[in-house]
């Protein structure tokens, strides 16, 4: 470790805090909560201002002069995450945009916040006092809890569920800048000064999650992460109720990790680019030290890895889900309806409809929401589980979908939380998969023949929309992952391919596209434009998924399947 | 299973033929466990024997629409008195109801049905007993010699089988014998009971113990049932073959009332003999709101909660929202008999099945209660009912079209009072009902306020649901209309 090092941290943090104290306007005390009487441990939390004293990028020609960069610092990370970030990505504006406000919604009418909480107070089990930005089941996902991964973190047994603005040591969210840095990276109470030490990288992952820094590098943990809000986890209180979406909130869409992170503006480089790691390899050893510290493995394609484990993710994500809120279903009740197909039930009743195509199951039983196809085509195609035993389960699970209308709750939390439990060692198993040029085409080959058999059988198959939507955006990725592992430019074919496929999906989650290639950065010269929120373009996803025909997706799918010969 | 039912008195509060429908019950309900329980012999009626069967003679056999048209009886021409059959032949849809089970959209439902039956064998719907027990008459098709069950919804489906009038029934003794005696020895139904006609009706167009449309039938292709009594009777497709007794401005309000309480009563059997068996499939979605479920949302299709108020649990399941929309105005408002009849049971049914619809002890014990004052309301309207209307002609439709009209708002009149398309469209049916009775002095601009708001509630082409039309139109129709009433106080 250099001193210069040393001492520029040392340095930013004083800044930091003061700084950040400056222009947040929150107090102290709302960031560094007492520890609470009881069991339940809250974590300091720093909000991104202070992340962004140093990782604001570079301000001009002189900053190259920084210790720090002559160093080579860039060639591991970038520096500029908090700028990109604060210019890009939405997870900034997460809880702002649920602060009910009169005006703030399209053409000054009430926004969504407002609209949902108007709702949601007719529901007697919330009453006329509710609050959706002090509500723990909003906060969990739109802030950051500070009681996460504490021991005593259930849902269940906190009390103090709610913002309280006249004692901020009882706070249990931190809602500044939404979700901000530590709601992915973990806590960084213990790590934010080693973490700026030379010998900090030279750590394990699991020595830095000592210290609270979670291995985000790792696809399984980054998937299990971010399916945790944009699934639901029950552990920590996310889970998007039907209510919810009956007062208003947008329908989650099918989650696809490396779809997401791919239109999210990468404040990171992509593996293969990472100039540090390149570096490292060449040494003895490197290889095997890269793997080991960062997850990473010449010649593969780390989005194709994160593709895999984003479809275990979800797929374990959602049957846990199950398992969970079924298992606390009081007699007589409902599973929620948020675990079934919503086009099962929402869809207009057209006269010579399409979906009565739809095969499997009885009609008028509506589907379950859990996604299997493509979690299915990552087992089949890596190779390796013996699957009868997880076949069976899924059927299982499927039949008890099928039993009565809304399902048989009792036999659907036992299967699906036998399921979420089978899921665990093929995630481990997925971890030994290659997605070098092979491996990744392979996947590519395994979607490519879903898509095929169902359009070439004899009446055409059905995929429903869900289904069409991860498995071209599936496909997308894994073409754009074959063509760089390659070295062949297929930016245009895809980008062609893609717009053939707005005509009846939605080929990006932002309908402003970001470019193929990973890690973009766009200035956010129209900033609103690139930072078009979920609301925006919602009815442009609702319209697709209500006018969708699986018929015109075989048609349309055709230009994305021909991946050219190695 | 019983089939004689000791008749009580006309005056017993319980009308008889509510009685006779328990009673024969849940025969074609699958849970008779006897081996030969669907056996059937030559010459009587099967077991899956309509509602109306069942409190007349224990055993009558069918005798075809053929044994009617005699030229010198019913077969007279179209329209006119002694020309019954031709009527029902040119412009009665029951005529039809056999033959659209040959349709492309029957065999498209028998296709999806087929996954349902245990052996996945497909059955065409003109063989299926459960398309027959509605769209025929039930006559076992081995023991058809006449064709009868080609003959859809004849004479005798409705006024019972003729074994045993047929040659006697236009004779003078039979004519001076009573109500109750025809259908007591000879079978014929007393159809020119409301109160008996409108259940009749109902155990098919609602369904009733024996029979249903339920969710897995209309996913597999049945139009959704959607019955309003007194709007039925006035379909331009319709053709009568008959005049009623009582006069316009008494008939049509009745008939609503009465109907009204009918197809609720109807339904109540029905939600009794779903829970009854594990067999039917539970939830069952028809008992439900369908547009609630069926729109697409985010496309702002047809949403009601922005001009209604919405007293349902956001996000739960709306029960009722075709049957219980007017309730209030035909317990609390009609009035025949003198005295509100109390059907607050109906409130507490609507609430558990929309907060727990799988707590089915709860949901049986609470129907029970929900039916007996749902009957109730039935013999309290009908016991001035039928014939003996006319001697007390109801008057009061100025008032009775300004109170139900006024349901349908919340008290400020700025919104609809926990109404969807069901609702309005129920609150527009009984307005209609109302208005064609009140003949005489009604302000001349409210027929065409009225049109105009039913031109508003039509689906559009292509679709089963009221996609594309839009909820704050259609309140400014309905207020407009409301806004034209003239104001009257007190009760009708």
């Amino acid at each position: 470790m250099t001193p210069m090092i040393g001492r520029v941290s040392v340095a930013t943090i004083v800044l930091a805090m003061f700084y950040w104290g400056m222009t947040t306007g929150v107090t102290p005390t709302e960031a560094q909560p007492k520890e609470p009487a009881g069991d339940v441990h809250r974590h300091v939390a720093f909000s991104a201002v202070r992340c962004g004293q140093c990782h604001r990028g570079l301000s001009g020609e002189k900053d190259l002069d920084e210790p720090l960069i002559k160093e080579g610092v860039l060639k591991f990370i970038r520096l500029d995450e908090y700028r990109v970030w604060k210019g890009n990505d939405i997870h900034q504006f997460a809880f702002q945009n649920i602060v009910p406000n009169d005006k703030r919604g399209p053409n000054e009418q009430p926004n969504l916040g407002a609209k949902m909480q108007e709702v949601l107070r007719r529901d007697p089990l919330r009453g006329p006092k509710y609050e959706v930005a002090r509500a723990a089941e909003c906060l969990t996902c739109h802030s950051i809890d500070l009681t996460y991964n504490s021991q005593a973190h259930t849902a269940e047994k906190i009390q103090c569920d709610l913002m309280n603005d006249t004692d901020t040591s009882k706070a249990r969210f931190l809602t500044t800048n939404g979700v901000s840095c530590e709601a992915c990276h973990g806590f960084a109470e213990n790590w934010m000064t080693p973490h700026a030490e030379a010998n900090w990288r030279k750590l394990s992952p699991d020595d830095k999650l000592k210290k609270g820094l979670i291995d985000l590098r790792s696809p399984a943990v980054r998937a299990e992460r971010c399916a945790s809000c944009h699934v639901g986890n029950k552990d920590e209180g996310k889970f998007v109720t039907h209510d919810m979406y009956a007062a208003g909130h947008p329908p989650l869409p099918v989650f696809e990790l490396a779809t997401y992170s791919r239109q999210q503006p990468g404040h990171y480089h992509p593996y293969h680019k990472n100039e540090y790691f390149q570096d490292e390899l060449k040494k003895p050893d490197g290889a095997k030290s890269v793997a080991e510290r960062f997850h990473y493995r010449q010649g593969e394609s780390q989005d194709a890895a994160f593709l895999a484990q984003g479809a275990a993710a979800s797929f374990r994500a959602s049957v846990k889900l199950l398992a969970d809120d079924s298992a606390k279903l009081k007699e007589g009740e409902l599973l929620d309806f948020s675990h079934f197909d919503c086009a099962a039930c929402h869809h207009d009743l057209k006269i010579d409809s399409d979906r009565s195509n739809r095969t499997g199951g009885t009609p008028g039983r509506p589907l379950m929401r859990v996604q299997t196809d493509l979690f299915n085509l990552v087992v089949d195609s890596a190779g390796k589980k013996d699957r009868k035993e997880f076949d069976a389960q899924l059927q299982e699970l499927k039949k008890a979908f099928d039993a009565q209308p809304f399902g048989n709750p009792k036999r659907i939390k036992e299967s699906a939380g036998t399921l979420a439990k089978m899921v665990d060692p093929i995630v481990k198993e997925l971890e030994t998969v290659k997605y070098d040029a092979a491996g990744t085409r392979n996947l590519f080959e395994a979607v490519k023949k879903r898509i095929e058999t169902a359009k070439n059988a004899s009446p055409p198959g059905y995929i429903d929309y869900d289904t069409a939507q991860q498995l071209s955006w599936a496909m997308i990725v894994l073409r754009d992952e074959v063509a760089m592992l390659e070295n062949k430019n297929e930016a245009k074919t895809i980008a062609a391919a893609q717009t053939k496929l707005g005509a009846v999906l939605f080929p990006y989650i932002r309908s402003v596209p970001f470019p193929v290639v990973p890690n973009p950065f766009i200035e956010p010269k129209d900033t609103k434009s690139v930072l078009e929120s979920v609301v925006d373009r919602l009815p442009k996803r609702q319209e697709k998924q209500y006018l969708y025909k699986a018929s015109t997706f075989f048609t349309e799918v055709g230009d994305l399947l021909k991946l050219p010969a190695p | 299973m019983p089939r004689e039912i000791t008749l009580p008195r006309p005056t017993t509060v319980v009308p008889w033929f509510l009685l006779a429908l328990v009673g024969i019950g849940f025969a074609a309900f699958p849970e008779c466990n006897q081996p030969d329980c669907n056996h059937v012999e030559p010459g009587l009626p099967s077991t899956a024997a309509p509602p109306s069967a069942g409190f007349a003679i224990a055993h009558a056999s069918y005798t075809g629409a053929i044994s009617c048209a005699a030229a010198s009886c019913h077969g007279g021409d179209a329209h006119t008195v002694g020309g019954e059959y031709a009527t029902w032949i040119a412009n009665d849809p029951h005529k039809k109801a056999y033959m659209v089970l040959y349709n492309e959209v029957s065999e498209k439902i028998a296709r999806n049905l087929a996954s349902l039956k245990p052996d996945g064998k497909e059955i065409p719907a003109h063989k299926d007993a459960l398309c027959l027990k509605c769209h025929s008459l039930p006559v076992e098709p081995a023991f058809d010699q006449h064709g009868i069950v080609r003959q859809g919804v004849s004479c005798e489906g409705c006024h019972g089988p003729a074994e045993h009038y047929l040659t006697t029934h236009f004779q003078g003794s039979f004519k001076a014998l009573s109500v109750q005696d025809k259908a007591e020895q000879y079978g014929l139904y007393p159809t020119k009971d409301i109160g008996f006609r409108a259940v009749m009706c109902a155990s098919c167009h609602v369904g009733d113990a024996s029979r249903e449309v339920n969710h897995d039938l209309i996913a597999a292709g049945h139009p959704r049932l959607m019955f309003e009594f007194s709007a039925y009777h006035e379909h331009p497709k319709y053709g009568k073959h008959w005049t009623e007794k009582a006069s316009p401005s008494d008939f049509e309000v009745r008939s609503w009332a009465i109907g009204q309480a009918a197809v609720i009563k109807s339904s109540l059997d029905l939600l009794e003999a779903r829970l009854k068996t594990e067999k039917a499939p539970w939830p069952e979605f028809t008992e439900y709101s369908c547009y609630a479920c069926h729109q697409e949302i985010g496309t702002k299709s047809h949403v009601w909660k922005d001009v209604s108020k919405w007293e349902h649990a956001p996000g739960k399941m709306a029960w009722g929202t075709w049957t219980l929309p007017v309730l209030n105005v035909v317990a609390n408002e009609v009035n025949l008999t003198g005295g509100a009849v109390n059907v607050s049971e109906l409130q507490k049914l609507r609430e558990l099945m929309e907060t727990r619809p799988l707590a089915k002890d709860e949901i049986k014990a609470q129907t029970g209660k929900a039916k007996t004052q749902i009957e109730q309301l039935l013999a309290s309207l009908r016991q001035t009912g039928g014939r003996d209307a006319v001697s007390r002609p109801f008057t009061q439709h100025a008032s009775l079209f300004s109170k139900l009209a006024g349901n349908g708002l919340t008290p400020d009149q700025k919104q609809f009072n926990n109404l969807d398309w069901d609702g309005v469209t129920q609150h527009y049916l009984g307005l209609a009902a109302i208005y064609r009775a009140w003949n005489m002095d009604h302000p001349a601009n409210i027929k065409p306020a009225m049109e105009d708001l039913r031109g508003k509630l039509y689906f559009q082409p292509g679709y089963d649901s009221p996609k594309g039309l839009e909820p704050k139109t259609v309140f400014d129709k309905y207020k407009k209309l409301f806004d034209l009433i003239p104001k009257v106080e007190g009760k009708p």
